[in-house]
């Protein structure tokens, strides 16, 4: 048994099998007690999110890991570049001050099987280290910037997410994933990391690629990696109108 | 409701018809391009102010266009001097843009898109407001020509031409100068300039009426699509799902509007909009000292 067959039979999720993939483990690991298995799936690549009025989730993450440890799981979605700008008076008008540029993944969801201040120092540090102040750098700014997307869900942590498939198999779970409809499509990468005191350990990056229904997310896409064409685009649709609107109405 | 992708914010389409309606409507009914209308409004429906300046050009790109061929087939537009007309407003509007993006970066741009609209809709508003209050209570008198010929320094400037479809003689400055201010103005504030351009060649450059409208018909369908291309290439302030909407809506209720037109009196219907424009131009001062409820926010540069 290895990690390939793992894969593809938490990928069936035939429970009735998991007491046998457990012994198979335990024979195949034996040579290497001290080393922990961790490993996820997730059995559909592609996802389409849910409309926001929908309690289901989006996908599900299958989770093996043999340690009962902090296991936080991550989310990351695609790069970005951002202003971030503050409030500012002048002459008794209110107006904004740009205070930094920063680049870096677009969302950042975290879950975890506990809560605990390790998995939140971890979380905190993740989180500063993955997003690049452009210029000089500034952690307030950066604490400020994750405060901000934290309140609009686009970053968040979500603790006793991991759920247990089975009494009897307590190293298997689920994770039922809702993303947030604002929520951007494109590239997204799942990781699994194994929290002990000193130490920490992390699987390869899982790609998903997340889509959203309807015409919005097409053009929002199309706005921001095809501007021009999209601004020729948006010209030729406001003439094709226009003129469409002269026939019509001259007809009339 | 609906995401606008551009916008970023949630709305119901049907509200955003329904604007576009009223607006076309009194576009129709005061016989104005509606731009200096549309984009407060957009703004006090919680549009940013980047995205309803950058989105009206498209829309009056598309409400201009019938209008422009309209006249162009009664020969109501004078080209030699739209060229230069247009030579201002291209230049004018692509510095606008540049500026734009310079201020939307520093975060200032709202502050001076809400600035401009308080200035020219109370200059607007109050001149208009003060001249059809007069007209009203004054006798109508029989004007033929509302002004003297008198030489001033705008006869003195160089590089002048003959322009034979409107029978003047100005200097290409003129019309340059005039499509410089109002490209630039355009480019910031979502307007197609008529307001300033049809006064302009009827008192400057002493065009005909009906020859001035369709010569700046003429340029701001050019200017606003250099505008609309600009805006939705180097700011992403265009949201083309939010201008189509308001584009149906337009053109609809300005088919409505223009019908009732002649059943109000001239004075009636300018006293009327420079009640408008004067009531929005509070709001939009009022939105200048409001503070905003959030103490920050987060402006997308790029998305990979």
């Amino acid at each position: 048994m290895n990690l390939q067959q793992i894969q593809g039979l938490l990928f069936k999720m035939h429970i009735k099998y998991l007491s046998k993939i457990l012994f198979s483990l335990v024979i195949f690991h034996s040579w290497d007690l001290s080393a922990n298995i961790l490993y996820f799936d997730i059995p559909q690549k592609k996802i389409e999110l849910k409309d926001e009025n929908s309690n289901e989730p989006d996908f599900i993450v299958y989770v093996y890991s043999d340690s009962m440890s902090s296991l936080v799981l991550k989310i990351t979605g695609p790069k970005q570049k951002v202003i971030l700008q503050k409030k500012k008076k002048i002459l008794g008008m209110w107006t904004w001050n740009k205070t930094g540029e920063f680049s870096y993944p677009s969302f950042f969801h975290y879950y975890t099987n506990k809560k605990n201040e390790e998995i939140d120092f971890e979380i905190k540090k993740d989180l500063v280290d993955n997003i690049i102040l452009i210029g000089k750098d500034d952690d307030n700014l950066k604490k400020e910037l994750i405060e901000k997307q934290l309140s609009t869900n686009l970053f968040k942590v979500t603790n006793n997410s991991f759920k247990e498939l089975n009494k009897k198999t307590p190293e298997f779970f689920k994770i039922p994933i809702k993303l947030p409809y604002n929520a951007p499509a494109g590239d997204y990468f799942v990781s699994l990391s194994l929290m002990k005191i000193g130490s920490k350990i992390e699987t390869e990056k899982v790609k998903i690629i997340v889509q959203k229904p309807g015409i919005s997310s097409f053009i929002f896409k199309f706005a921001h990696k095809f501007s021009f064409l999209y601004g020729i685009f948006s010209a030729i649709i406001a003439v094709g109108l226009g003129l469409a609107a002269g026939i019509i109405f001259r007809k009339n | 409701m609906f995401y606008l992708p551009i916008a970023e914010i949630e709305i119901n389409l049907l509200i955003i018809l329904f604007f576009g309606f009223i607006v076309g409507f009194m576009s129709g009914l005061f016989g104005v391009g509606g731009g200096f209308l549309m984009t407060p409004l957009l703004i006090f429906l919680g549009i940013p102010p980047s995205t309803a300046v950058g989105t009206e050009s498209v829309q009056i790109l598309g409400s201009s266009v019938s209008g422009a061929i309209a006249h162009s087939r009664k020969k109501n537009i004078d080209y030699e001097i739209g060229i230069f007309l247009l030579i201002g407003g291209i230049f004018g509007s692509t510095v606008g843009v540049v500026l734009f993006n310079f201020l939307k970066e520093s975060g200032n741009i709202d502050l001076i898109i809400n600035i401009l609209y308080v200035i020219f809709l109370s200059v607007i508003g109050f001149l208009m407001f003060i001249e059809s209050s007069i007209s009203l209570v004054k006798a109508p008198e029989n004007k033929s020509f509302p002004f003297k010929k008198k030489r001033n320094f705008l006869d003195s400037l160089p590089l002048k031409l003959r322009f034979r479809h409107s029978g003047i003689y100005i200097s290409l400055l003129l019309p340059i100068s005039v499509g410089v201010i109002t490209g630039f103005l355009a480019s910031l504030m979502g307007v197609g300039g008529g307001f300033i351009m049809v006064p302009a060649m009827i008192y400057l450059f002493r065009m005909g009426t009906v020859s001035a409208i369709g010569t700046s018909l003429f340029q701001i369908v050019f200017v606003t699509l250099n505008v609309s291309i600009l805006q939705a290439t180097y700011n992403l302030s265009v949201d083309l799902i939010l201008a189509i909407f308001l584009l149906v809506g337009g053109v609809i209720g300005a088919q409505y509007g223009s019908k009732y037109t002649s059943k109000f009196k001239g004075e009636q219907i300018r006293i009327v909009l420079a009640l408008i424009v004067i009531i929005v131009c509070i709001k939009m001062g009022v939105e200048l000292i409001n503070e905003p409820s959030t103490n920050s926010r987060i402006i997308i540069q790029d998305a990979y």
